[in-house]
């Protein structure tokens, strides 16, 4: 039959066991090894935060190392070669291309009789290709000379001259004129400025 | 002795006297105190009621200041003359140990017609369907534990006879059988049903019974019950005149621990020549350390 749990000394269940009792040596094994269990974790924590603590220096270093790179990339980057330099001024050159006073002062010198076939910009950009048709050579410089005397045509200058046949029997002179925007967008901002 | 090992000792309380021994060797145990408790406990002996409301303080404290106890293990085996035992049977729905603690005090109460409040009530409360349960005057137990944690020994045990020799025989007593514990002047029948107690009782007697008229009481708690007689009885404690011959056909008899070889007692202090404890108590004072 089962031992009665019975006895009026008040103590635990546990402490009132017998040393030779089996049940008692399994808790007192339990506890053993309870108690290895608490001491091998503390241990393998304390171990953890050692590791932690040096990766989060070993991070630190790392990051300090990788800003200190990357602001020394950010300095290189700052400084600009020559080529870039000159790279950056002609695209910012053909931006400010003066295209709106060229087209008002072509508006302002035209002329009965010349046709204005075309305009374009020259492969950089730093000039105007403008083609006009003119019945004949004489109204064809008269309209060149009332050009050159505003300043954004003071440089332009006659590349090409041809005789256009526009069918039946129908001729007229073609020239071909190009308009340099480097002095031209100088003296526009110039005037702008003044 | 190993300088680990604590020095045992035992305290016999009987219904007229306490005696602490120790165990010397293997065959002789040294009596080192003995109180008459009818100088501190006048009008208790032989008388349980009294003894619950008794101050058990003034005898305890004499029979433990005697024996210098310092680091020793206190083992304490009480007669039976002086504890109560009782069956509860647990109702369903019970679900907390405060509440099985109070159905045993009114089980208590209805079976003794006395109040628990000066008693201290213990049990076996994992049994489901049967608890079994004994008392001891509070008094005692009270005394006892302060009285020992004051002179820093250990308290290690306190059970009446019949729960100490049945929790030592447990481990040879049958699933189904009668467990008989005698004392001088009175003797537990505990039913073991299934390996658990299932019926207790209590017979007071001045002359030890026959195994024949003790055989017709546990047939008679059988026929009371509605149940059969296991076919084996079991006799613990002093049990001189219980033989082992049965009386009857199918029943069989076996006395426990009677092959165990008893310490002989011997005075422990230099001025005392003789015994002067009785063998009652020595035996309960051995039962606690001489297992």
């Amino acid at each position: 039959m089962k031992a009665l749990q019975i006895d009026f000394s008040g103590r635990s269940r546990l402490f009132a066991l017998n040393a030779a009792d089996p049940v008692c040596l399994i808790y007192v094994g339990l506890l053993v090894l309870g108690i290895a269990l608490v001491g091998s974790g503390a241990a393998f924590a304390m171990r953890l935060n050692t590791q932690s603590s040096r990766l989060a220096k070993a991070i630190a270093q790392i990051e300090s190392t990788t800003q200190r790179a990357r602001d020394e990339t950010a300095a290189q980057n700052s400084q600009l070669s020559t080529e870039e330099t000159e790279a950056i001024n002609a695209a910012v050159i053909q931006l400010n291309y003066p295209w709106l006073s060229l087209f008002k002062g072509l508006e302002e010198h035209a002329k009965p009789g010349i046709s204005l076939i075309s305009i374009e910009t020259g492969a950089q950009r730093e000039s105007a290709k403008i083609v006009v048709d003119a019945p004949g050579i004489d109204d064809a410089l008269s309209y060149v000379q009332g050009l050159k005397v505003d300043p954004v045509f003071s440089s332009m200058s006659l590349v090409k001259q041809e005789t256009v046949n526009l069918g039946n029997n129908v001729n007229v002179m073609r020239f071909t004129l190009e308009a340099p925007s480097s002095t031209s967008g100088r003296s526009t901002s110039r005037r702008g400025g003044s | 002795m190993s300088r680990w090992r604590r020095n045992a000792l035992g305290l016999g309380v009987g219904a007229g006297e306490m005696a602490v021994l120790s165990i010397a060797d293997g065959t002789t145990a040294k009596l080192l105190s003995h109180v008459p408790l009818a100088d501190y406990l006048p009008g208790t002996v032989d008388a349980v009621t009294p003894a619950a409301t008794a101050n058990w303080e003034p005898s305890v404290s004499v029979a433990l200041a005697q024996t210098q106890l310092g680091r020793a293990d206190l083992h304490v085996t009480v007669a039976d003359d002086l504890a109560r035992y009782w069956m509860v049977a647990p109702p369903q729905g019970v679900n907390s140990l405060a509440e099985l603690r109070s159905l045993a005090e009114n089980r208590f109460e209805s079976l003794f017609s006395d109040t628990a409040q000066h008693w201290h009530i213990e049990a076996d409360w994992r049994i489901a369907n049967g608890i079994f349960a004994c008392a001891l005057p509070s008094s005692f137990v009270a005394s006892l534990r302060a009285t020992s944690a004051r002179q820093g020994c250990t308290l290690k045990s306190v059970q009446p006879l019949a729960v100490r020799l049945l929790n030592r025989h447990a481990k040879d007593i049958k699933p189904n059988a009668w467990l008989c514990v005698f004392s001088a002047r009175g003797v537990v029948s505990v039913l073991v049903t299934g390996g658990h107690a299932t019926i207790v009782r209590q017979f007071r007697f001045t002359t030890p019974p026959l195994a024949d008229e003790m055989l017709v009481r546990l047939e008679t708690e059988v026929l009371r019950a509605g149940t059969e007689m296991p076919p084996t009885v079991y006799f613990a404690g002093d049990a001189p005149v219980i033989g082992t011959v049965s009386p009857r056909e199918g029943v069989e008899l076996i006395a426990l621990g009677r092959q165990r070889v008893v310490p002989k007692v011997v005075s422990g202090t230099s001025s005392d020549g003789g015994i002067a404890a009785n063998m009652e108590v020595c035996r309960l004072a051995l039962a606690g350390v001489f297992a």
